[in-house]
């Protein structure tokens, strides 16, 4: 018999203290009576030797002892361990996602509860009929019959990782290469959920102790009418009461508060003002002392936007340049190369090789030539799908008179009137060009809606500026894409220590919740990464959780603290009976 | 102290009403006979007219037939003082509830009996010493003044009946009924106090309140017996032979106690604290006469 908290044992102690009372206490019993007027001179009864054995040997005292010995017993959580039939192949899957780093009762973390019950099970099954797989999104097979690796060591070895719950989709997979999840006798899931459609050879042991608070979700907004920012975050109380929490919004230099009182097995949603706030990159975090601290911070950046560096030739438009200033940064440069954005207004320019041109009204030399103007109607949209045209409704666009455009290479028509181009995209691996095939104080694009929007269509979509209000909150596990803040020179994490990522894709995926720096030629950027809303979990409802008699097929631990608890109530009943005055023992009259 | 009387147990005592023996006399009207004239519907007499007498009193038939002026008399409904002498000795305080509990719930009906009857009722606790207590008044203002003595009377200190007695007849000149309550079972005598208390007229009823263990105790084997009033212990093992020997004395001493009031024509009555105060009212206080 082995006990789950054997430091209860200990408050056998008080049978000291039981003990104690009982020397104290005066031996003999004393009652009070109206008077000994008829007691005096009565000879009494001669004391039994039962009578005198209970003198000395109480047996309330022994039923409390009794019950003491009992509670102990109960909170030691004894158990007895029954090996019975073990299975010839063993295939145990640990949750190795976020939430089961969460604290329980003993000390020990979930995973550390998991890996101690996996290596009991192990110690059955001999190590090349074993497989021990890790499941995240990114499962990991820490052992397999092939290896020749001890699966114990692979187990103790490992640790929970920053990453979601896996899918049971990837994890048949990984089975599915070990030859099917049909070639184990038993596939054991040792996590802190229920996964829904196991397969019938599949039994779950629960991990779900352990209370938790934490964010789900973190927005920070800049207010468009005043200063500062305003903060939006969700809080999810895991526990059955309700909590006095403080939530702590922080910008690095100044920071804002909110006393919050949350409801239990609840999710609520906050807006916290945060007016002095200067800066960009944020935090939340929840301050209260639960079991699962890893979701108590979430972190925000708002992004920024950087300046589109652009070159102009020919003749300056103020509507063109109100229009492009309006959705973008901008700003001018000398040199062509350093331009991520070549505009050409009303002028026939030479051939250009890499790198983005929008030409309104104006030619390129080997590419398109541009003929008489023709009156032209109605504006369709060739292609309305396009990124290009997004939110631009055409009906809206009146344009008099389109230019004849005569081209040298494959092109694509955007806009079109009565069959003539309006707006065309010529499109290859090294440069991206968009004509204006218009004069456009000819139409009424410049005093339109359309027009910013078109602008911003191709500063989005051409030049890759990143969006100025992202909402996006990258988790761990997530692919994060590099692109749209320059040329990368390095991203390096928290700690400022460099993190690997694809040259070739530039993503990376992060291992770790925390702010990243992605540092380009076009300066520094913060990168937030948190650990998975999806993690922060409410308890498994009862009527989810597994029949305990499944998990001890092969090796049984069988509670034995309800039968103490049957004793210490059985003891207290008798203890009880005697105490009203209730004899145990008949006895006959002399 | 409990509630003694609740709203329930008031009403199934509303049709109550005391049996006095013989004629009392008393100095205001109530509803027991008197043996002075008076006024009420039941004749009584005639007498000769006397200048001062009520005309209306006056019977003309009589006159018209014998010439003579007479006039009528009437029994007289007098008021009858009820004296209740509670004991708040220490030895009332044993028991769940305690004697003492037991007895001031039961001079409480008492007292609500009479003051219904329009008697008047005074209540008198006692030890060894009669305590001032509340001469006897009417009306349900007295009812209030009752239960706030009662309420506030803590047991304590030793008995002496016959000294209480003593006392009690010093304190009052009008004989009328008197509720003796108490447990009789401390070493002080009674019967002179209640030779004396019969002597004067009064109807005297002696309720005797005793704790089931006063009766039977319990066989627990070495105790060391502490007497509540005097605080005398003595150690004994109680037996199943000690018991039987207990109860045959407690026999003789309730033996002796009722030949004494028997002689002394005095009602005596004996209830246990787990007996219902109202079986104990309804059942043997109407079947011993006391009340109809």
């Amino acid at each position: 018999m082995s006990f789950l908290h054997p430091s209860a044992l200990y408050l056998l102690l008080a049978g000291l203290l039981i003990l104690l009372f009982h020397f104290l206490r005066s031996r003999e019993r004393q009652r009070e009576v109206s008077s000994l007027l008829l007691w005096r001179g009565l000879p009494g009864d001669p004391q039994s030797r039962a009578a005198r054995l209970r003198q000395h040997l109480d047996p309330l005292l022994l039923l409390q002892l009794g019950i003491l010995i009992a509670l102990c017993l109960t909170l030691a959580q004894p158990q007895l361990r029954v090996t019975e039939h073990s299975p010839s192949s063993l295939a145990i899957v640990i949750d190795g996602s976020v939430s089961m780093r969460t604290e329980t009762n003993t000390g020990a973390s979930r995973y550390e509860a998991a890996v101690n019950e996996a290596i009991l099970l192990l110690g059955t099954v001999p190590p090349e009929e074993t497989l021990v797989i890790q499941l995240t999104e990114h499962p990991i097979l820490l052992s397999t019959p092939a290896d020749l690796a001890d699966p114990i060591s692979a187990l103790q070895a490992s640790s929970p990782t920053w990453y979601a719950d896996g899918s049971l989709d990837g994890l048949m997979t990984m089975l599915g290469s070990a030859g099917g999840p049909e070639q184990f006798d038993r596939i054991l899931f040792l996590s802190d959920r229920v996964f829904p459609g196991l397969p019938a050879n599949a039994e779950t042991i629960l991990f779900d102790e352990g209370a938790n608070v934490g964010i789900t979700a973190f927005a920070v907004r800049t207010n468009l009418t005043s200063s500062g920012v305003t903060a939006f975050v969700e809080i999810l109380n895991a526990t059955d009461d309700y909590l006095d929490a403080t939530v702590r919004i922080s910008d690095g230099e100044s920071q804002a508060t909110l006393a919050l009182m949350l409801p239990p097995n609840d999710v609520d949603q906050y807006v916290i003002p945060f007016p002095a706030s200067r800066g960009s990159v944020f935090s939340a975090s929840v301050e209260y002392p639960d079991d699962l601290p890893a979701d108590n911070v979430r972190h925000f950046a708002l992004d920024r936007p950087i300046d589109v560096r652009v070159y102009w030739v020919g003749e300056r438009n103020r509507y063109l340049v109100a229009a492009l200033r309006a959705t973008v940064p901008v700003t001018e440069v000398d040199d062509v190369n350093d331009a991520d954005l070549i505009i050409v207004h009303r002028q026939d320019v030479p051939l250009v090789e890499q790198g983005v041109v929008l030409l309104v009204q104006s030619g390129m030399e080997g590419v398109v030539t541009l003929g008489e103007a023709h009156d032209v109607d109605t504006v369709t949209a060739a292609s309305p799908e396009h990124t290009l045209l997004r939110s631009i409704d055409p009906d809206d666009l009146r344009v008099r008179q389109a230019f004849h455009a005569e081209f040298d290479v494959p092109f694509d028509v955007l806009l079109s009137a009565d069959g003539m181009p309006l707006l065309a995209e010529v499109r290859d691996d090294s440069r991206r060009l968009l004509f204006l095939l218009f004069d456009l104080m000819n139409s009424n694009l410049p005093v339109t809606v359309d027009f910013p929007l078109l602008l911003r269509n191709l500063a989005y979509d051409l030049v890759r500026v990143p969006a100025a209000l992202a909402f996006e909150s990258p988790e761990v596990g997530d692919v994060l894409s590099l692109r749209g803040r320059g040329t990368v020179e390095s991203v390096t994490d928290s700690a400022d220590a460099a993190v690997e990522y694809s040259n070739t894709l530039l993503t990376f995926t992060p291992a770790r919740p925390g702010v990243y720096t992605l540092t380009t030629d076009r300066g520094a950027f913060a990168l937030t990464v948190n650990a998975p809303a999806s993690e922060t979990l409410l308890r498994n409802p009862s009527s989810q959780r597994p029949d305990e008699t499944i998990r001890a097929e092969s090796d049984r631990f069988l509670p034995m603290w309800p039968w103490f608890v049957l004793l210490a109530v059985l003891l207290l009943l008798i203890e009880a009976y005697i105490h009203l005055g209730i004899p145990l023992f008949s006895r006959r009259s002399t | 102290m409990p509630r003694f009387i609740d709203e329930a147990f008031l009403q199934r005592l509303a049709n109550l009403r005391f049996i006095v023996k013989g004629r009392r006399k008393g100095q205001l009207s109530g509803v027991h006979t008197s043996p002075r004239a008076g006024v009420s519907l039941e004749f009584s007499d005639y007498r000769a007219y006397a200048p001062g007498d009520d005309f209306r009193y006056i019977d003309w038939n009589v006159y018209g037939r014998l010439d003579r002026v007479l006039v009528k008399t009437f029994v007289h409904e007098a008021d009858l003082p009820i004296y209740l002498l509670t004991d708040f000795s220490a030895s009332m305080d044993i028991g769940t509830p305690s004697k003492a509990q037991y007895a001031a719930q039961f001079a409480a009906a008492m007292a609500y009996l009479g003051l219904k009857e329009l008697d008047r009722v005074g209540v008198y606790p006692f030890t060894d010493r009669l305590s001032p207590g509340l001469p006897p008044r009417h009306g349900m203002g007295q009812m209030g003044k009752i239960l706030r003595l009662l309420r506030d009377s803590e047991p304590g200190g030793h008995t002496s009946i016959d000294q209480a007695i003593t006392e009690f007849l010093s304190q009052t000149r009008e004989n009328g009924m008197v509720f003796l309550i108490s447990d009789f079972l401390g070493p002080g005598g009674y019967e002179e106090g209640l030779a004396r208390l019969a002597h004067r007229g009064d109807d005297v009823t002696v309720i005797q309140v005793l704790d089931p263990s006063d009766v039977s105790p319990v066989a627990v084997g070495t105790t060391r017996m502490v007497d509540a009033e005097s605080q005398q212990r003595m150690v004994l093992t109680v037996g199943h032979r000690t018991k039987e020997q207990y109860e045959q004395r407690f026999k003789d001493h309730q033996a002796k106690l009722a030949t004494f009031l028997l002689s002394q024509r005095i009602a005596h009555f004996a209830v246990t604290t787990d007996r219902s105060m109202e079986h104990f009212i309804h059942r043997d206080l109407r079947a011993g006469g006391l009340l109809s």
